[in-house]
């Protein structure tokens, strides 16, 4: 396995490996995303290129992880077509590394608009019901929306309380009386 | 994290093929190499389900050289290069031995048998000769 540390040392090597090596990994990473969010939503390329309104030839060319000539403008279609959102940045090569080891094929299985979007809503009405500060519940809300791994075979609604549960849990707060525990248990003290 | 742990076969004590490969390659190439295979070593399947899109990346191969898999990827600066490092590819377990690799020409590979040597190696490796150690 590639650790942290081989790849800094590999990046070390020369700046040429370090401009082929972010080249490489972009032109790769994009396709692989692509192939992954349309299994995840069980689409096909024709799909993909009528929700992006794109051709499926072009579709098809931004899959290939050889083809090197996809545009910035062909990528945001794309990101569209999915309904999510795209990040250009630019990073220092420490978070650049980290962001490569810390990567799993469930990190690219990203949830459409519409469906963060149900989540929130669902957060964000049980959070109101107990009284949470907007602030506290957009934080909340937003851990609840964007929890990784969530269970998969509950409905939106289900999903979103197995999530606050599980929050609730990590945080010590209990849903029911909006308490949190850790904090009357100490006052009980 | 990787699911995928990648190992080199060693036919002699420190003696890695696909290091000695690698070693002797432009930037470029070192570079498409490493990033095919991080990002192979993140992904559970890399044979494409009926009706799922293809991988492209990885082919297993048969007839005479059934046995080996290749691992593909191209660059394309200053031409299109093909390049194919092969190796044994264990499904169930999460680990693929590299044992040599080869660029592909037209119908040539450079180096030339490399195919045929990789079969070598992995005969070696099945009678228990040579060692294996981590794929850095």
């Amino acid at each position: 396995m590639t650790t942290f540390r081989n790849l800094w040392l590999k990046l070390t090597s020369s700046r040429k490996y370090r401009e082929e090596f972010v080249s490489s990994f972009a032109k790769r990473s994009i396709p692989l995303q692509i192939r992954i969010l349309l299994k995840k939503n069980g689409w096909k390329q024709e799909k993909l290129a009528s929700e992006s309104d794109l051709t499926q030839g072009v579709i098809s060319r931004a899959m290939n992880p050889d083809y090197g000539n996809l545009t910035l403008n062909t990528i945001v279609k794309i990101a569209a077509g999915f309904d999510v959102a795209f990040v250009g940045k630019f990073v220092p090569f420490s978070e650049f590394t980290k962001w490569t080891r810390d990567l799993t094929e469930e990190a690219f299985e990203i949830p459409s608009f519409e469906t963060e979007n149900a989540n929130f809503v669902a957060a964000w009405g049980k959070l109101a019901q107990h009284g949470h500060s907007n602030d506290e519940a957009d934080k909340l809300a937003t851990e609840a929306a964007t929890m990784k791994k969530p269970p998969a075979s509950v409905d939106d609604e289900n999903q979103i309380k197995r999530r606050l549960f599980i929050i609730g849990k990590q945080k010590n707060i209990d849903w029911e009386s909006g308490q949190n525990l850790s904090a009357a248990s100490a006052q009980g003290r | 994290m990787p699911l995928w742990r990648f190992l080199d076969y060693c036919p002699v004590e420190n003696g890695s093929c696909i290091r000695d490969w690698y070693d002797v390659q432009e930037p470029n190439v070192k570079a498409a190499f490493d990033v095919t295979v991080e990002l192979l070593s993140i992904q559970r399947k890399w044979v494409a389900e009926l009706g799922d899109p293809e991988i492209g990346s990885f082919k297993v191969l048969n007839r005479e050289h059934a046995g080996l898999s290749e691992i593909r990827f191209e660059v394309d600066r200053p031409k299109k290069r093909h390049f194919r490092p092969l190796g044994i590819w264990m499904e169930g377990t999460y680990i693929f031995i590299f044992l040599n690799a080869y660029e592909k020409s037209g119908r040539c590979t450079i180096p030339p048998n490399a195919l045929k040597r990789a079969l070598e190696l992995k005969a070696l490796w099945e009678e228990g000769k040579g060692t294996i150690c981590d794929h850095l």
